[in-house]
C-alpha cells in the first residue's frame, strides 16, 4: 500500500509555471528603467528596501520568534560601512556585499548578549543596542558626527545612470534576500525553524537545537538589514545617524509584515507593496500616513491575524514559494497526493 | 557495563514553591523494558517526564541514560541521545502538515537526511494510523489524531526510550485498543517505554512493570497485578477494579475540566 511506492514532492502543483512566472517578473523588473520615468523606479527602490527589511523581520520574528525592535542597529551599520569604505575610495555599489557581511559579523557577539534575554526584555535590549550603536557612531568625527556625511564616490555619475544603478542594486539585493530566505526555508533547518514558529517546546523535544537555529536566523536578519542600510546610504547619497539608526525603520518593517502576514515568505511582499501604495497615495497628508498605515496594521492584527496572505492561505493551498513537503503515492491512475479518500 | 540500566533516576528532588513533585525519586528502566506510571492528579508524573526529557530542571538528583549523566544536556540533546517524549497536552506544529511534523523529528531527532528521513516519516505514519491524513495541516486534526501525532513524532526521533504521557487520555475504548497495538509494535522493535496513564487497562496490557507515584514518592513498584493489589495503591484508586474506568480517571476530568492542566502551566527551561 505504501512504503516503497511513496515519494515526496515539494510543491502541490508543478513548479514549472512558477519558474516561468518568476523569470518573466524578474526580466520585466530588470528592464524597467528603460521603460518608465525615474520617479517610478525611485519609488520602487523604496519598496525594495522596505521589502528586504520586512522579509528579514519576518524570518526573525515570524520563524525565530525573536521580536526585535532594534534592527535599525544593522541598517546603521550597513550604511556606515558603505560610507567608511567610500571615504577610502571603494565604489559604494561594491561596498554593498561587504556591508552585508559586516552586519552579520557584528550580530554574532551581540547575539550572545541578547540571547540571554527573552520576550519583552529581549525586545528592549535590541533597542538599547541600536541606540548605543547610534551614539557610538555619532562620536566619530570622521564619519560626520551628529550632522552626518555625504557619500563620496558617485558624484561623477549622471543622475539618470545613478538612478538606474541604484535601482538595479536594490533589485539585486531584494532578490538575493528572497532567494536566500526561500532556500533557507526549504532546507532541513528551515523546516525545523517552521516547527519552532509553531511550537517551540514541541520543537525542542524532537531534537531541534532551537537556540542555534535562532542565532542563525538572527545573523541572516542582521546581514539583510545591513544590506538595506547600504542601499539607503546609496539612494540618499548621505548618511546620518539620526536617520539610519531611527527606530521608525523597525516600525515600517513590522507594519509591512503584520499587514501582509507573518510567518510566510509571501506575506511581507504583499505587506510592503500595500505599505508603499498607502504611503504614496496618502503623501499629501504628510506624517498622517503613518498613523493610517499603523491603524491598518492594528485592524489587521485584530481581525485577520494572519494578515492579507493569511486570509488567502486559509482558502487556498496555492503558494508562490513552495517550501512544503507533500506525501504522494503511485497508483494505477497516476501519481497522486495521499488523502483520506483514496484509502 | 553489562548491567548499566538504560535510564536511571537517582534521588530526584523537585519542588514548585511549596508543592513537592519529587522527594528523592529513584528508579531505573532496562533496555527494552516497559514501565507504567500511575498516580493521582498533581502527583508529579508529568513533571517527572519534564525532568527526564530536560524541559524541567531538578532541584537535586541525577538522570542518566546508558550511564551518561544528562543533567547539563538540553532537551534537544537528550532527544538526539534517545529520549523521545509525548506531551500530555499535544504540541502539534499547527500550520505544518502531519507529514512535515513527523519529518522534522526524523531530521532533527533521528539525524536523517533526504530519502532516509522521508521514508522513516512515511513508515511511522503508517504504523501510527496517520498515513491517510499525511498532507493535512496538524491544526485541523481531532483529539485522536493529535494524540497519535505526538506519538508518531516521538517515534520518528528513533528513541531508545519512549515517554508516553496520557496518550490514551480522552480516547474511546476501540481507540485505546488501536493505541495499545501501536505501542506493542514499538516495543517489538526494542524500544523501552515509560507510559503514564490513568486508564490502567492500557498499561496492564502493555507494560512489564507498574510504578505508583503519590506525593512525589514511589509507593509501589513491581508487576502490575502486585502493585494494583497493594493497599496503599487501592486506596488511591478508591476501590475500582483495574480495567474499569477508574474513579481516579473520572476524578481527573472533574477536577481539571480538560486534560493536562498541570502540563499547561509548565514553563520552558
Ligand atoms: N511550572 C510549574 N509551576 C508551578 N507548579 C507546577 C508547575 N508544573 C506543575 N506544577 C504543579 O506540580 C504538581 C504536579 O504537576 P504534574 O503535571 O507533574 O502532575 P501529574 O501527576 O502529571 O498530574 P495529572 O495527572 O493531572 O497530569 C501540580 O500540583 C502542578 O500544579
Ligand atoms: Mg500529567
Amino acid at each position: 500500500m505504501n512504503g516503497k511506492l511513496d515519494f515526496v514532492s515539494r510543491s502541490q502543483y508543478s513548479g514549472y509555471y512558477l519558474g516561468i512566472l518568476g523569470t518573466v517578473v524578474v526580466v520585466g523588473l530588470v528592464a524597467l528603467p528603460y521603460v518608465v520615468a525615474q520617479g517610478f523606479t525611485n519609488t520602487l527602490v523604496n519598496l525594495f528596501i522596505l521589502l528586504i527589511l520586512a522579509n528579514m523581520w519576518n524570518v526573525l520574528a515570524g520563524y525565530g520568534g525573536l521580536v526585535s525592535v532594534g534592527q535599525q542597529a544593522f541598517i546603521g551599520i550597513g550604511a556606515y560601512t558603505v560610507l567608511l569604505l567610500a571615504q577610502h575610495g571603494i565604489e559604494p555599489f561594491l561596498a554593498i556585499p561587504v556591508a552585508v557581511v559586516v552586519g552579520a559579523v557584528f550580530a554574532y557577539p551581540i547575539s550572545w548578549f541578547l540571547f540571554r534575554l527573552t520576550g519583552g526584555y529581549f525586545a528592549i535590549a535590541t533597542w538599547v543596542v541600536a541606540v548605543a550603536a547610534g551614539i557610538t557612531i555619532t562620536g566619530i568625527p570622521s564619519l560626520g558626527g551628529g550632522t552626518g556625511a555625504s557619500l563620496p564616490g558617485l558624484q561623477s555619475m549622471s543622475s539618470v545612470l545613478l538612478g538606474a544603478f541604484t535601482y538595479w542594486a536594490s533589485l539585486a539585493v531584494v532578490l538575493a534576500s528572497l532567494v536566500s530566505v526561500y532556500l533557507l526555508l526549504r532546507s532541513r533547518l528551515g523546516l525545523a525553524l517552521t516547527a519552532v514558529r509553531d511550537n517551540e517546546i514541541g520543537a525542542r523535544s524532537i531534537g531541534v537545537k532551537v537556540t542555534r537555529a535562532k542565532r542563525i536566523v538572527y545573523l541572516i536578519s542582521a546581514a539583510g538589514c545591513a544590506g538595506a542600510g547600504a542601499l539607503i546610504a546609496i539612494s540618499q547619497l548621505n548618511v546620518q545617524a539620526a536617520n539610519v539608526f531611527n527606530v521608525q525603520w523597525t516600525a515600517y518593517m513590522i507594519f509591512a509584515v503584520l499587514i501582509g502576514g507573518i510567518g510566510s515568505i509571501e506575506g511581507p511582499i504583499i505587506g510592503s507593496v500595500v505599505f508603499i501604495v498607502l504611503q504614496q497615495s496618502l503623501a499629501r497628508f504628510n506624517a498622517w500616513y503613518l498613523v493610517i498605515v499603523g491603524a491598518v496594521a492594528v485592524i489587521i492584527a485584530i481581525w485577520a491575524r494572519g494578515g492579507i496572505w493569511g486570509v488567502w492561505a486559509d482558502r487556498s493551498s496555492t503558494k508562490l514559494f513552495p517550501v512544503g513537503y507533500f506525501l504522494r503515492k503511485s497508483s494505477p491512475e497516476g501519481d497522486q497526493l495521499v488523502t483520506q479518500t483514496n484509502k | 557495563m553489562e548491567n548499566t540500566p538504560l535510564l536511571e533516576l537517582i534521588g530526584i528532588v523537585k519542588r514548585f514553591n511549596k508543592v513537592s513533585v519529587a522527594e528523592g525519586l529513584a528508579f531505573s528502566v532496562a533496555d527494552g523494558e516497559a514501565v507504567g506510571i500511575v498516580g493521582p492528579n498533581g502527583a508529579g508524573k508529568t513533571s517527572l517526564f519534564g525532568i527526564i526529557s530536560g524541559e524541567l530542571h531538578e532541584d537535586a538528583g541525577e538522570v542518566r541514560l546508558g550511564g551518561e549523566l544528562l543533567n547539563r544536556r538540553d532537551s534537544a540533546d537528550r532527544c538526539k541521545m534517545g529520549i523521545g517524549r509525548t506531551h500530555q497536552v499535544p504540541r502539534p506544529f499547527q500550520q505544518m502538515t502531519v507529514f512535515e511534523n513527523v519529518l522534522v523529528a526524523a531530521h532533527q531527532g533521528a539525524g536523517l537526511k533526504g530519502r532516509d528521513a522521508t521514508d522513516l516519516a512515511s513508515s511511522v505514519l503508517s504504523d501510527t494510523g496517520l498515513y491517510d491524513v499525511a498532507n493535512r495541516p496538524a491544526g485541523r486534526l481531532g483529539l485522536l489524531h493529535r494524540k497519535r501525532l505526538e506519538l508518531a513524532r516521538a517515534l520518528a526521533t528513533r528513541p531508545r526510550i519512549l515517554l508516553l504521557d496520557e496518550v490514551a487520555g480522552g480516547l474511546t475504548d476501540p481507540e485505546v485498543d488501536e493505541l495499545i497495538k501501536i505501542v506493542l509494535k514499538a516495543r517489538k522493535s526494542g524500544v523501552a517505554v515509560i507510559w503514564i496513564e490513568h486508564a490502567v487497562r492500557a498499561l496492564v496490557e502493555t507494560v512489564d512493570r507498574l510504578i505508583c507515584i503519590a506525593g512525589g514518592r514511589i509507593i509501589g513498584d513491581g508487576k502490575p497485578a502486585q502493585v494494583l493489589a497493594m493497599a496503599e495503591v487501592k486506596e488511591l484508586f478508591l476501590g475500582t477494579e483495574p480495567g474499569e474506568e477508574s474513579a481516579l480517571r473520572m476524578d481527573h476530568y472533574a477536577s481539571h475540566g480538560h486534560l493536562g492542566d498541570g502540563e499547561g502551566r509548565q514553563v520552558s527551561p
